[in-house]
This record gives structure tokens, C-alpha cells and sequence, in this order.
């Protein structure tokens, strides 16, 4: 085992192999030697033992001839005799031909006709022996071989009439014979040379009679050229096809005349030459096609598309000899040729002013001339004097393009120009104009935007080429633009590409800032230098380059790209922190005048504080604790900026997704209060509304509510907002706020604001809270009111409050109006409106009427007067008796019970008149009779009133009054709950602290009831009865909700009103709760307990 | 008088004019007869093997005969020969070029093919050189078989490579099963189905050539390689893997069949046998044979094997290795003036090819100016000069052009090692992810074999163990590590 980076040791067979190769490169070279010198001796010696031969055969010859003669002698009239006859001229004709090729070969040069006399003695010998055979033996089965030798042997000689006759005789007397097609062809040919056309084309003709023969190719070939004779170049490029098809696989043919000829390569050449006036609107390419198509080799082709060039040429068709040439350069390597080629190519070129091709054309010379440089059998002068030549024809030819590319501003031509320059220079570095065409090759470089090799040439002019500081500083500009362009389409460069031009553009770049500092281009310059540190992803250079241009040029034509370069260079690195700094410094920077700027600026600084806060959120999300501090302090250390808003925002989002309710309003409440000028700041408090909704904390979205609607009062949203606000605070109890917000409504005559309830809302609530002048100058403002009905019954009401306030005439003169209206209108609520209108309006009466009692005398007229009112009294509350209104047929019970009860002890308490005892008690027992019959009806209408009340059962605190009239004793002294409620109006915007944990359950399931039912019950026991109330109607909404569950809804709604005073709305809630659940205890208890307070009989269920 | 003087003096002109011009011209005939005698004496000292007594007669006569004089081009020839002889290989070779392009003579154009085909057979002068003759684009009906099969073979290569395919087929066509040419035209038909994109076909045809009994090691070496980057195209690897094992005992450029083959164990999931390849490249022998590629498919083991700490250092040998050619890339440098880079041109082919024949002709030239005449030494030099140039000038053609892809590649290079460094951070990110959720702390992997043979590389390999070289390496994926504390 060796170690196999080492030579292994070797072993004995290697050894033995080794040797053999040795041994036998040696006997190759020996034999090659050898070889080689004999086959160099073999020359002179072979010319010498040819000689030798032919003088051998020459013996041998006469010899056969003696036999020949002998046996001729010996064989008169033998069937066989003219076979010797032949055979004796054959050999005389062998003979001649040695004969002729030993003088030959002593005199090595052609032979005179004095020399070859001899020789042609022998033939006439032997054609005198044909013609014998001819003469003596006329039937002789080889009669037509011997025409055909005789023919051949006068050819030979020059006697061309024998010749034809023999032929012809063939032709005549022997149609079948195998020498008729060879006999046409030379035929044929022998009228061909004398320009007899006719009947060349007839004989070579006749031939096509015979496809098999070796003749038929070539009588193709030979009628292609009688029709090139004829000029018709249609038919003759037919004949050459044919002859090469026929030819394809005969590489040589029998007939003597043609041994030495390759009719196939001969048919293509010719081709050729027919090719050009026959298909005269070919195109060159359609050209190559078709000599393709028939050539079947590279030499063949090549051999054709040669002569068709030469013809194109010849026949001045520039373009097609052009590139024909250029196919043949493709394909050649020599270089004589090649070169030969370019001259040609250059002659087409400069006649046509086509130069479309030039690079090739360069390309084509360079090589050629490349190859020159290097070769070993050319002098120095001979391959300078070429490239001397050479250079002047390339440069003319590129510098014409080039000119006529740049006028035609032809991108593609450009292109070629520059392709065949930097060729040209590639060789050409010697050339006296070197700089100046490799300017011009910039140029076209650039022109062609082909700028990273345009950069390149630029910055090679500026370092190395002779010229002025002046016109160099143009030179080195260009390689800067020229860099510049190409990294614009950077795409399209690979790696090494694009370092090239980034390096370029700031070498160059460096180099003009140093050299040209007060140029106009300078700032360009420096800007694109940065641009590429930037481009390059150094982007902290990037930001420093840029930075100190901006200084630089603060109001530049590219500060406004280097300012966006530096956003999108932080961007990149995600330093959005930096980026806020910098672009706030932009914003900040009274040096930089362009506003459009700084707004795009604020846009980006914007956005990056939102990705700071979001990638805050996002590290949030895995650690809330730390992200929320993170939050809450930048949010504090960036307050009152945007940056400090969006923190805050992010903190709302985080906050929410994390149901943590404090940190949500805490931020929320920091963002409302100190970002109201916040674009953002209807979100928020969308936000904050439907988030307090949802969990249910109605005090806190009152509040926001009111934020919303102060801050956009023209919000489309305000109006509703308000109205739901007003709405809740009428729930929660505070009506001083919702009659407040019922003013501000009515006040801006809110259009979509629904007036008719918000009126008689707010003037309930006054009255309520007897703010009586108060509600009657809300009434007043009934013209608000859209309907008749509205306003009839917002007259009544005035009217009432008129009353209510003595202000009688007023009053009156309503109720004159009004008042008749009642026996005209249906409506319950005007019924009821026009009824408290009148019972106010009898107010006044009824009192009259109660205080007018009998003093110790008698007076009649007094007794008149009670009676009278008694009467009115009377009519007035029995027309209330009239209408279904429970709560004025209860009053109007109790004020007959009331008038007559009254009216009977007026009765009995008068005194009597001065009468006997028996009168006396006549008068007494008439008026005890009378009292009777008044106290019956004032019984009959309390019973009445018990049974209606008791029927009708109901807790409504307004009919207390009445009750007290009835039965003052067992009459409750107020509502089921007596102590007022306590109304908070502290703005926290913060929900309790002790509810957090309630209102997040809440949150984290909106549609649950369990925490439903537990916010409310925190409500109840904070004596929160309003939010309770209004968290149950919530429960109450949702979708399939249970009998259980809807009950006990409604039974804390109701406990909710009872304490709130709204026993009337309580019972009714009561009711509803045992209706969904009769087995609600709680609810039966307490609805049990309001009747019982309310003095109803309560009834088993 | 003054006409009879005049006339005198004419007539003295005229006679001195034709008496120079009867001496010049007895002179030029006794030169013409010495030239014919530089011949002959070059020749009986040619036909003596005395080839180095030869050259400078024969040269002489060269030098002071037109072409179109007698035994011109024998003298041509003879004098080629006479070079040959001397070893001067591209001198002589230059000669018989010429006479191919000239076609003097038939036996004499036959001898210079033959010669060729000999001396490109035999590796004196490098295959491309033959095209630069006329060899391509001339009717060689005369020679026959089997030297015609040499003519046939590049023929058609040539007109393959210019695109006449049915030509090329035609010419290889001539070409005898018997012939040696017809397996290496067996084996350009395959590369013209590779370029086809006819794999298949290409691989049968291939097959077929190393089943032959008479297949050169060179084709077989040349073919096997290429079967091997086949199937690995392919994905066989197995296969693939096979040929490479067969490659790598014989090549010449072995470093490069174990890179090969490394990515073959790499993709055949034999980690350890691919890093018992890569570590072999480390041998002295191989100096300078190392790619950025080892480093990039050393990372890719390390980081299949969890090897994270090992993947990233193979990252910054690569920096190591590379940082100076990358900056002097980056800074526009010319790569003449970078050693390191001008080692990675050397494994360009054509590069090593041309190098290789400068290396050749500078040697040569050399001991032609040590030929005792001065005369052809001079001559020979020149010319040797002439070739020096021009391979120089192709050699700096081929490497502005290699340079420019190489600067391309290794700036690409630099960018996917980048990107491998990050791909590692991620792995190990994402092995901690697993980790957390329920990879327990098993023991480490080490993957064994049925009769493992490990050797811990001590600087040198035996040739026998390279297929059975194995790096002990660990497999760590399932082995939390220290560094993974840092990600919890």
C-alpha cells in the first residue's frame, strides 16, 4: 500500500508496459523516418521506374504485336480473325500511348506535333485496322466497339468529322448498343465546344433515355450550361440539380473524358453561378438556405457559397455578396481568406452605405488579423503593413455606422457600433486615433445604454488618455452618469455587475468632487455618491452622507430624495426611533423651506411611531407586564406628541385583547384628556362608548357620550348620542343631566332630534321635581312640536301648569280652547291631557266647593251657591267617569265620593232653620234623607273606586291622592321606597375599582349571563339602580335567553324602579317576571309587597 | 564630340551593366546549385537520423528558397520532422500546420496528419491545435482509412460545433465501429444529446461506450465522470456514487470527483462519509485544489447534524478564506495582483489547458536557444516567441472572462453564506421552539456502521481508505445544548 499522493512504487508489469511503450514510440519513429525519406526518394526514382515500364511494355507490346501479325497470318478465314484484327489494333493504339508518354517523360514538357508523330503514326495504324475490320468483316458482333474506338482515336487526332461520322454510325446502326449514351455525350461535347447548342442540348438530350448510365449525370451537368449559354439560368439550375442528385452517390464515373471530375461538387458550384440571375429577389439568407440544402459537407458548402458571393458581387448585388461573405467568414478559419473576405465585404459595404453589420465585419477582420499577428511565416513589416491596412478600412466603416447610427438615433445600431469599437480597440491598441474611438466607443456605449461598459471606457479615458484637465472633467462626469444608469436598472446586473458601478460611481464620484469642487454638478454628484452607500446597504454611511448633504444643501433639487433615502434607510434597519428623531429634526428645521416636504416628513414620522408602538404591542403580547409599562412610559415620556398618543392607542388595542379593563381606561382616559385634538380622537371615544356599553358601565358611557357630543356637536352621530345619553341619565335617575341635555337638544333645534319626546320627558321631570315655570316655559316652546296631537296635548299640560301656578287667565283662556275638544278627539293621550286639564282647571272649584260650609246660621244663599257647585262639581267628574283612562276614572270616583260625601254633611252639619221640633225633625229626617241619598252615592262611588283600583291594581304614586280621599287612613304616604335617590354627577371616566374584576368577565363574555347577573347584583348592592336597570334591559335583549333567566332579569329591573320611585313600572316588571316564571319568589314577593303597600288585596296565585 | 563621349559613355555603362549582369547572374546559379546542395545534404544527414545536423541546412534552404522551389515543401516537412525530433513539439507541429493549409502535396499532407494525430494521441501538443489547421474546411479524399477515421472524427466535430449536425453525422458516419474514433464520437454524440437535453439517451449511449473491451482510460475516466454528474442531475445518487468511487482512484483532478461525490454522500444522507471526503481535501496534495464550495457543503453537514456552533465556524472560515478576494473584488482590484483569486482561475479548464501549453512552449523555447547554431536558434526563438504571445493573449482573454464569473460567483457566494449563517441562527431558534415544546434530553447520536472505519485525520490519507473514510460526527438534534438557554 502507497500512500496515493505520492508516486506508488512500481510494479513489474507496469515496468514491462512502460518499456513496450518506449520501444514501440521508438519503432514508430524509425518507421516514420523512413517512411518519410523513402516516400521523398520514391518521387524521382518512381518517374525513372515508369520509364523503365513504359519502355518495358513498349517490347512487351511489340512482341504481341509480331504474335499478334503471326497469328492473323496463320488464321485467314476464321470466324475469330477480326477479334485479332481488334486486338491488333488495340495494341497499336497501347502502343502509341507509350510511345507518346516515353517521349514525354524524356523531355518532361509537352510534346511538339513533330515529337508526337509517331505516336500518331500508331493511331492511323490502328484506325486502318478498324476500318478493315469495318470493310472486311461488315457482320462483326463488335462492329459498334469498333466505331467507338475509331470515333475516340479520331478524336484524338483531331479528326473531328471522322469522329461525328463513327459516332453517328453507332447512333444509326447500333440503337442498342451500350456505347449510344457515351456516343451522345461525346457527341454532345464535340458540338458544345463548337458552340453548336442546338445540337449539343439535342445529344445530351437523347441521354436522358439512359438514367442508368454513367452518362447521365454528366449530360445533366453539360445541358446546364447549354442553358447558361442560352442565358436561361432557370432551366439550367434544374439540369444541376438533377446532375447532383444523379451524382450523390457516384464519386466518380467510367467515362474516360470525366474520370477526373466530380460532377456533383461541379453541379453545386455552377448552381452558383445560375443561382443569381435565376432567383434574382431572393433574399441572402433564402440563398444560404437553398446551398445548404444541397451541399453535404462543410468544403462543399463552403466551395458554393464562394462562387455565389463572387457572382453576387460581380452582378453589384452589394447587400447579397456582403453577407455571403460574412456566412463564408463565420465558417472560415484561415486567415488569408478570412481577410480576403473583410476587403470584399468592405468594397459591398462602401457601395451600398449599409453598415448594419459592423460588428461582425470588425470582428471578422480582427480575428482574421489576430490570427496574422501570431503566425510564424509572415514578416513583422508584412503583418504591420496588413493591420495598417486593415485598421483604416475598420475604422471608416465603424466611424460611417456609427455617424448614421447617431443621426437615426437607432438604438440597435448603436449597440453594433459599440460591439464593432470595442472590437476595433481590443486590436487595434496602437492606432494613432486609439482615444479617440475609444471616446467614440463610449459614446455609443452610452448612447446604446450599455452604461456599466460605458462607465468603464469613460473612467479608462479619464486616467490613461492624453487630453486637458478641461475636457477630462467631462470624461469623468460621463463615467459618473454612465454608472449612475446602469445601477438605475440595477435589475438587470448581476452581483459582480453592480459592485462594479457602485465602486465606479464613487471612485469617479470622489474623484470630481476633489477635482471639480465649484462644478454645477457637484451636489449631484455627492447625492448619488450617498445614494449608492445606500444602494450598497451601508446604511449607516448612507444616513451620514446624507445628512451632510442635506446641510449642505438644504433646499437642493435632491434634498428631498436624500431626506426620503435617510426615512428609508432607518426604515430599513428598523430604527424607527432614530427615524421619528430625524424626521421631527427635518420638520423642525427652519433652513428647509419646502413644506410639501415636511407634511410627506410628518406622514413617515407618523407611521414609524406607529411601527414603534407596534412592535411594542407585539413584545407585549409575550410579556404584558413589561409591555405595558414599556407602553405607559413612553407614553409619559413622549406625552402630548404623537408619538405619546400612539403608545397610548397601542396600549388601548393591547389592553383590550388582554381584558384589562384598567389598563384600558386608564390609558383611554389619559388619551381623552390630553389628545382631544387628536385625529383619532372620534375612535377613541367610539371606543371608550361601545367598550362601556358592552361591559355594561353606564355611568361611564354617559360620560363619554357627553365627551362625544361637546367635542363634535356637528357629528352626525351627536343628535342620537345625545339622546341616548339623555335617555340614560333618565334611567340612572339624574334628570337635572338629562334635562340638561333634553335643553341642548330642543335649544339647537336638532333637526333629527325627536322633540316630542324629549319635551314632555324633560317637562316631566320638572314636574317632578316641581320646577313647575320651568316646564311650562319648556311647553311653550311647542311650536316645536310636529303634530296636532302633540301640541294639543302640550297646550293642555300649560294650561295645567298655568293652574298649578295661578296663573288663571292664561290658563282659561287654554281651556276655553281646548276644552271642547274633548268630546270631539279619540285619542287616549289627548283624553288624558284634556282630562288633567280640566281637572285642574276644576281645581279651583272643587276647593271652593269644600270650603264652602254653613257657619252657625243659615244661609240660603249659601246653601244655592253649594248646591250649584255641587252640581257643576258633579258633572265635571262624572264626565271623567266617561273616558277608559283608569287613573282619572279613579279620580273622578274619588272626587264624587269627595263632593257628595261632603255635600251630605254639609247637609246634615247646616244649621237648621228656626223650626219647631217637629219641623225641626221633618227638616232633619228630609235632610238626613237627602244627606243619605248623597252619602249612598258618595258610597257607591268609593266602592267604586275600590273595586276599579283594586281591579286595576295600580302602584302609581299618582293616585295616592286620590286614595287618600277615599280612605286617608289605609292610604300609603308615598312610593313603595321613600328615601330619594342619590345621584352621582363626579366625571371619573374611570369605572370602580372594585368592579374591574366583574366588568372583565362582562367583556370577556358579552353574551353570558352569569356575569351579567353579577355586575347587576354589584349594581344593586351599590345602590347603582339605574345601571342595573339598564344592564338587565342588555340581558334581556340577548337572543334565546331562558324563562329563568329573563325573570330574573326582570325581577331585578323591577326591584331596580321600586327603588328608584317607579313603583308603577316596578308592579309592571313584577308581573312580567312572574308571568315568564310564576315560581320566582323574588319577584312574587315584591310585586306582593307594592300591592300590599299599595293597600290591594293581594290574590293567591 | 560631345555626342561621341556621350556614346562612350553609354556604351561603357552598357558593358559594365551586362557584365554585372552575366556575374550576377553565374552567381545566382552557383547559389541556386549551393541551395540545391543544402538540400541534398540536409537530406542525407536527415536519412541518417541526424536530425539535429539536419535542421540548420535545412532551414538555410528555407530560408533562401521561394516556395514554389524543388522539394520546397519537403524541405518543409523534413525540417518539421527535424524539430519534432528535438522535442520542439509546437515548432514542428507549426510547419505541418502550414503544409495541411498549403495541401502541397498528398503524401505529404498525409504524413502531417498522421504526425498529428500521433502527437495529439500522444499529448505532445494539446487537441485544439489541430482546428487552428485547415483541417476542418478541406476535401481530404486522398488519405485513407484509418487515418481518414482522425479527419472523419474532427470533421464532424466541427460541423456539430457549427451547428451542421446532419453534415457531423454524415462524417462520423465513415467512421468504423472498429476505429478508436468511433467510441470518441460515441461519446460526442452523447455530450450533443446532453446539450439536447436528451439524458437519457445520453446515459444508454455512454453505458454502451464502457461496456467496449477497447476503450481508452481517458474516455473511460472522461465518460464515467460524466455519467456521474448525470445521475446526480438525475438525483440517482446511489449510482451516481458508484461512478464517483471508480473516478476518484485514477483522476488526475481528484480533488474535484471528492467534492462530487461528497454532495452525492451529502444527498444520499451519509453525513459522515461526505465530511470523511471534504477532510480528505485538506491534504497537502490537494493545496490550492479547495473551493468555496467545500466550506459551503462542510456548513450543510454541520447544520443537518445540529452541529450549529461547527456549522457557523465553517462560515467564518469561509470569510477567513475568502475576505481578502471578496474585498478585492469589491475595491475593483485586478485579480493579477491577487494570488488567491489567480489559484481559483487555475481550476477554469481552459485556463489550466492554456497554462499548461505556455508551460510547455516556454520549455521548449528554452532548449531551442540552446541550439548550437545561432542562426535557427534565433529563429526558433522568435517563433516560439510568436506562440508565447498568443496563448499569453488567449490566456488573458480567458481569464478576464473567468474572472469576471468568478468575482460574480463569489460575491453570489458571499451572499448564500450569509444567508446560511442566518439559515443556522433559525435552525437553532427553531430547535429551542421543539425543545419547549416537549424535546427531551436524549443522548447524542453518533451514527455508526456494520465495520465502521474511522481515522481522525492526522494531515495524510491512504488512497484504499478514501471509501471507507468517515468523520465521527455527532448528531446533536436531539441534544439541547448550552447556548439554547439563551433563546428560553
Amino acid at each position: 500500500m502507497g500512500r496515493i499522493f505520492q508516486m506508488k512504487s512500481v510494479n513489474y508489469f507496469q515496468l514491462c508496459f512502460i518499456v513496450f511503450i518506449l520501444v514501440a514510440t521508438a519503432v514508430y519513429a524509425d518507421k516514420t523516418a523512413k517512411t518519410y525519406t523513402s516516400d521523398f526518394s520514391g518521387e524521382t526514382q518512381k518517374e525513372k521506374a515508369f520509364l523503365k515500364k513504359l519502355r518495358q511494355d513498349e517490347t512487351k507490346i511489340d512482341l504481341a504485336i509480331r504474335n499478334t501479325k503471326a497469328l492473323i497470318d496463320k488464321s485467314r478465314n476464321k470466324s475469330y480473325l477480326p477479334e485479332l484484327y481488334l486486338r491488333l489494333a488495340d495494341l497499336y493504339v497501347e502502343k502509341s500511348r507509350v510511345t507518346y508518354f516515353i517521349r514525354k517523360s524524356l523531355k518532361k514538357t509537352p510534346l511538339s506535333k513533330l515529337e508526337a508523330l509517331p505516336a500518331n503514326a500508331l493511331k492511323n495504324q490502328a484506325i486502318e485496322i478498324y476500318q478493315r475490320i469495318l470493310d472486311h468483316f461488315p457482320s462483326f458482333d463488335q462492329a459498334d466497339k469498333v466505331h467507338f474506338f475509331m470515333a475516340h482515336e479520331f478524336r484524338e487526332m483531331g479528326k473531328i468529322k471522322e469522329m461525328v461520322r463513327h459516332y453517328r454510325q453507332i447512333i444509326q446502326t447500333y440503337p442498342e448498343s451500350s456505347y449510344v449514351p457515351e456516343t451522345y455525350l461525346l457527341l454532345g461535347d464535340h458540338y458544345f465546344k463548337s458552340q453548336n447548342l442546338d445540337m449539343a442540348q439535342t445529344h445530351y438530350t437523347k441521354i436522358i433515355e439512359y438514367p442508368h448510365s454513367p452518362a447521365y449525370a454528366i449530360s445533366q451537368y453539360k445541358l446546364g450550361w447549354c442553358y447558361i449559354n442560352r442565358a436561361d439560368f432557370s432551366s439550367a439550375i434544374k439540369r444541376f440539380e438533377t446532375a447532383l442528385r444523379s451524382s450523390k452517390n457516384k464519386q466518380s464515373t467510367d467515362i474516360d473524358t470525366y474520370r477526373h471530375v466530380d460532377i456533383r461538387l461541379e453541379s453545386l458550384v455552377d448552381m452558383a453561378y445560375c443561382y443569381v440571375d435565376c432567383y434574382k429577389e431572393h433574399s441572402p439568407q433564402t440563398a444560404i438556405a437553398y446551398f445548404q440544402s444541397y451541399a453535404w459537407s462543410l468544403t462543399s458548402y463552403m466551395a458554393s457559397l464562394e462562387k455565389l458571393a463572387k457572382r453576387y458581387f460581380i452582378k453589384k448585388k452589394w447587400a447579397h455578396s456582403a453577407a455571403i461573405y460574412r456566412k463564408l467568414s463565420d465558417l472560415c478559419d484561415d486567415s488569408d481568406k478570412l481577410l480576403r473576405y473583410a476587403q470584399k465585404i468592405f468594397e459591398c459595404v462602401r457601395a451600398t452605405h449599409i453598415y448594419d453589420q459592423i460588428a461582425f465585419d470588425v470582428q471578422m477582420i480582427v480575428k482574421a488579423l489576430e490570427k496574422q499577428r501570431y503566425a510564424t511565416h509572415m514578416t513583422s513589416d508584412d503583418k504591420l503593413e496588413k493591420e495598417k491596412e486593415y485598421e483604416v478600412f475598420a475604422r471608416e466603416m465603424i466611424t460611417l455606422q456609427h455617424e448614421t447610427a447617431r443621426k437615426n438615433k437607432n438604438l440597435a445600431a448603436l449597440k453594433k457600433a459599440s460591439e464593432a469599437y470595442i472590437a476595433y480597440l481590443n486590436f487595434f491598441y496602437l492606432s494613432p486615433v486609439f482615444w479617440d474611438m475609444k471616446n467614440n466607443c463610449a459614446e455609443a456605449l452610452f448612447a446604446s445604454k450599455q452604461y456599466m461598459q460605458a462607465g468603464k471606457y469613460y473612467e479608462t479615458l479619464y486616467h490613461d488618455s492624453p487630453g486637458e484637465k478641461t475636457t477630462k472633467k467631462d470624461i469623468l462626469f460621463s463615467a459618473i452618469t454612465s454608472y449612475y444608469h446602469a445601477l438605475k436598472n440595477k435589475d438587470h446586473l448581476n452581483a459582480y455587475e453592480k459592485n462594479y458601478c457602485r465602486q465606479g460611481l464613487l471612485a469617479t464620484g470622489k474623484l470630481y468632487v476633489t477635482q471639480y469642487p465649484d462644478t454645477e454638478h457637484v451636489e449631484d454628484v455627492r447625492f448619488n455618491m450617498a445614494w449608492i452607500t445606500f444602494d450598497e446597504g451601508h446604511y449607516d454611511s448612507a444616513i451620514n452622507k446624507f445628512k451632510t448633504f442635506i446641510s449642505e444643501y438644504p433646499n437642493g433639487r435632491a434634498s428631498r430624495a436624500a431626506v426620503h433615502l435617510i426615512l428609508d434607510a432607518y426604515y430599513m434597519k428598523e430604527d424607527f426611533k432614530a427615524l421619528v428623531n430625524f424626521g421631527n429634526d427635518i420638520i423642525s428645521n427652519p433652513e428647509i423651506t419646502n413644506t410639501k416636504l415636511k407634511e410627506e416628513v410628518s406622514g413617515i414620522v407618523a407611521s414609524a411611531e406607529q411601527k414603534i408602538v407596534s412592535s411594542l404591542s407585539l413584545s407585549a403580547i409575550d410579556d404584558w407586564e413589561k409591555g405595558r409599562a414599556q407602553m405607559f412610559n413612553m407614553a409619559q415620556k413622549h406625552s402630548r406628541t404623537a408619538l405619546g398618543e400612539k403608545a397610548l392607542i397601542a396600549l388601548l388595542g393591547t389592553a383590550l385583547e388582554k381584558n384589562d379593563l384598567k389598563t384600558f381606561f386608564s390609558a383611554g382616559k389619559t388619551l381623552i384628556q390630553k389628545y382631544p385634538q387628536s385625529r383619532q380622537h372620534e375612535n377613541h371615544l367610539n371606543l371608550f362608548i361601545q367598550t362601556s356599553m358592552t361591559i355594561g358601565a353606564y355611568q361611564l358611557l354617559v360620560q363619554y357620550l357627553e365627551i362625544f357630543c361637546k367635542t363634535f356637536p356637528d357629528h352626525s352621530d351627536t343628535i342620537m348620542f345625545m339622546e341616548q345619553a339623555a335617555a340614560i341619565y333618565q334611567v340612572l335617575g339624574n334628570h337635572n343631566k338629562a334635562n340638561r341635555l333634553y335643553q341642548q337638544l330642543l335649544s339647537d333645534r336638532k333637526q333629527k332630534a325627536n322633540i316630542k319626546d324629549i319635551l314632555f320627558q324633560w317637562v316631566k321631570n320638572l314636574i317632578e321635581n316641581h320646577q313647575l315655570s320651568d316646564a311650562l316655559k319648556v311647553l311653550e316652546n311647542s311650536e316645536l312640536l310636529q303634530s296636532k296631537k302633540d301640541k294639543i296635548v302640550a297646550r293642555a299640560k300649560i294650561a295645567c301648569l298655568n293652574y298649578q301656578l295661578n296663573q288663571k287667565d292664561r290658563a282659561q283662556k287654554i281651556y276655553q280652547q281646548l276644552s271642547p275638544l274633548l268630546s270631539t278627539q279619540n285619542d287616549s293621550d289627548i283624553q288624558d291631557a284634556l282630562l288633567e286639564m280640566i281637572f285642574y282647571h276644576t281645581m279651583k272649584a272643587y276647593s271652593a266647593y269644600l270650603s264652602n260650609q254653613m257657619s252657625d246660621k243659615l244661609d240660603p244663599e249659601l246653601f244655592k251657591q253649594k248646591q250649584a257647585q255641587l252640581v257643576q262639581l258633579q258633572k265635571v267628574y262624572t264626565q271623567f267617569l266617561k273616558y277608559p283612562s283608569p287613573r282619572w276614572v279613579l279620580a273622578g270616583c274619588a272626587h264624587l265620593y269627595s263632593i257628595y260625601t261632603d255635600f251630605a254633611n254639609f247637609l246634615r252639619h247646616s244649621p237648621a232653620p228656626d223650626l219647631n221640633d217637629s219641623e225641626r225633625k221633618q227638616y232633619q229626617a228630609l235632610i238626613d234623607k237627602k244627606a243619605k241619598a248623597y252619602e249612598q252615592n258618595a258610597a257607591q262611588f268609593k266602592q267604586t273606586f275600590h273595586e276599579r283600583s283594586q281591579k286595576w291594581s295600580m302602584c302609581d304614586p299618582k293616585l295616592i291622592a286620590w286614595m287618600k280621599i277615599i280612605d286617608p287612613k289605609k292610604t300609603p304616604q308615598g312610593p313603595f321606597y321613600k328615601k330619594t335617590q342619590q345621584v352621582d354627577d363626579i366625571i371619573t371616566l374611570m369605572p370602580p375599582n372594585e368592579l374591574y374584576n366583574l366588568y372583565e368577565k362582562r367583556a370577556a363574555s358579552p353574551k353570558g349571563l352569569t356575569p351579567l347577573m353579577s355586575l347587576a347584583g354589584a349594581y344593586m348592592e351599590r345602590k347603582e339602580w339605574g345601571q342595573a336597570f339598564l344592564l338587565c334591559a342588555d340581558g334581556l335583549r340577548i337572543d334565546q335567553i331562558s324563562d329563568f333567566h329573563k325573570s330574573a332579569l326582570l325581577t331585578i329591573q323591577g326591584k331596580a324602579c321600586l327603588f328608584q320611585q317607579k313603583d308603577r313600572m316596578a308592579q309592571s316588571l313584577f308581573k312580567k317576571a312572574l308571568d315568564a316564571r310564576p315560581e320566582n319568589k323574588n319577584a312574587r314577593s315584591a310585586h306582593e309587597a307594592l300591592l300590599t303597600h299599595y293597600g290591594y288585596q293581594v290574590t293567591s296565585p | 564630340m560631345n555626342k561621341i563621349i556621350v556614346l562612350l559613355l553609354a556604351l561603357l555603362m552598357f558593358q559594365s551593366c551586362s557584365f554585372s549582369t552575366f556575374k550576377s547572374s553565374t552567381s545566382n546559379n552557383q547559389e541556386r546549385t549551393h541551395q540545391k546542395d543544402l538540400f541534398k545534404q540536409g537530406y542525407k544527414l536527415f536519412s541518417a537520423q541526424q536530425f539535429q545536423e539536419a535542421l540548420p541546412l535545412f532551414y538555410n534552404y528555407l530560408e533562401n528558397q521561394s516556395p514554389d522551389a524543388d522539394n520546397y515543401e519537403w524541405a518543409q516537412f523534413f525540417y518539421g520532422i527535424c524539430l519534432k525530433k528535438k522535442n520542439l513539439h509546437y515548432a514542428a507541429f507549426d510547419i505541418f500546420a502550414r503544409l495541411i493549409d498549403q495541401s502541397p502535396n498528398a503524401k505529404i499532407v498525409t504524413h502531417a496528419i498522421d504526425l498529428f494525430e500521433h502527437a495529439i494521441n500522444q499529448g505532445q501538443i494539446h487537441e485544439s491545435f489541430i482546428r487552428d489547421t485547415s483541417l476542418c474546411t478541406k476535401n481530404f479524399g486522398f488519405i485513407e482509412s484509418p487515418l481518414s477515421h482522425f479527419i472523419d472524427f474532427h470533421q464532424g466535430l466541427c460541423n456539430w460545433e457549427k451547428g451542421y449536425i446532419d453534415w457531423g453525422n454524415i462524417q462520423f458516419s465513415k467512421i468504423p465501429e472498429s476505429s478508436p474514433y468511433y467510441l470518441k464520437y460515441q461519446f460526442e454524440l452523447a455530450r450533443l444529446n446532453i446539450q439536447q437535453n436528451q439524458i437519457d439517451k445520453a446515459i444508454r449511449i455512454l453505458s454502451e461506450i464502457l461496456k467496449s473491451t477497447h476503450i481508452t482510460q481517458s474516455l473511460r475516466s472522461r465518460c464515467h465522470r460524466t455519467l456521474a454528474r448525470l445521475y446526480f442531475e438525475k438525483k440517482e445518487y446511489a449510482q451516481a456514487d458508484t461512478l464517483y468511487k471508480t473516478i476518484a482512484k485514477y483522476q488526475k483532478d481528484q480533488s474535484r470527483f471528492l467534492l462530487e461525490r461528497a454532495w452525492t454522500q451529502f444527498h444520499l444522507n451519509h453525513p459522515n462519509q461526505a465530511m470523511g471526503l471534504l477532510v480528505a481535501l485538506n491534504a497537502p496534495d490537494f493545496n490550492q485544489q479547495i473551493t468555496p464550495e467545500y466550506f459551503l457543503l462542510k456548513s450543510l453537514i454541520y447544520k443537518k447534524l445540529c452541529n450549529y456552533h461547527k456549522a457557523l465556524s465553517i462560515v467564518d472560515d469561509w470569510n477567513a478564506a475568502y475576505q481578502d478576494v471578496v474585498n478585492g473584488i469589491r475595491h475593483r482590484h485586478s485579480f493579477n495582483g491577487q494570488a488567491d483569486i489567480i489559484s481559483l482561475l487555475f481550476h477554469k479548464k481552459l485556463i489550466k489547458n492554456t497554462i499548461k501549453i505556455i508551460q510547455q512552449l516556454s520549455q521548449e523555447q528554452k532548449q531551442a536557444s540552446h541550439m548550437v547554431n545561432e542562426t535557427v536558434a534565433h529563429a526558433l526563438t522568435t517563433v516560439y516567441d510568436l506562440f508565447i504571445q498568443r496563448y499569453a493573449h488567449k490566456l488573458n482573454k480567458y481569464a478576464e472572462k473567468a474572472y469576471v464569473d468568478i468575482a460574480n460567483q463569489l460575491l453570489s457566494f458571499e451572499e448564500n453564506m450569509r444567508l446560511m449563517h442566518y439559515e443556522i441562527g433559525l435552525s437553532m431558534y427553531q430547535r429551542v421552539k421543539q425543545s419547549r415544546s416537549g424535546m427531551e434530553k436524549h443522548p447524542s447520536i453518533e451514527t455508526t456502521f456494520e465495520q465502521p472505519v474511522i481515522y481522525p485525520f492526522i494531515g495524510e490519507y491512504w488512497n484504499d481508505e478514501l471509501d471507507h473514510l468517515r468523520v465521527s460526527l455527532t448528531d446533536k438534534c436531539q441534544t439541547p445544548e448550552e447556548w439554547d438557554v439563551f433563546f428560553k
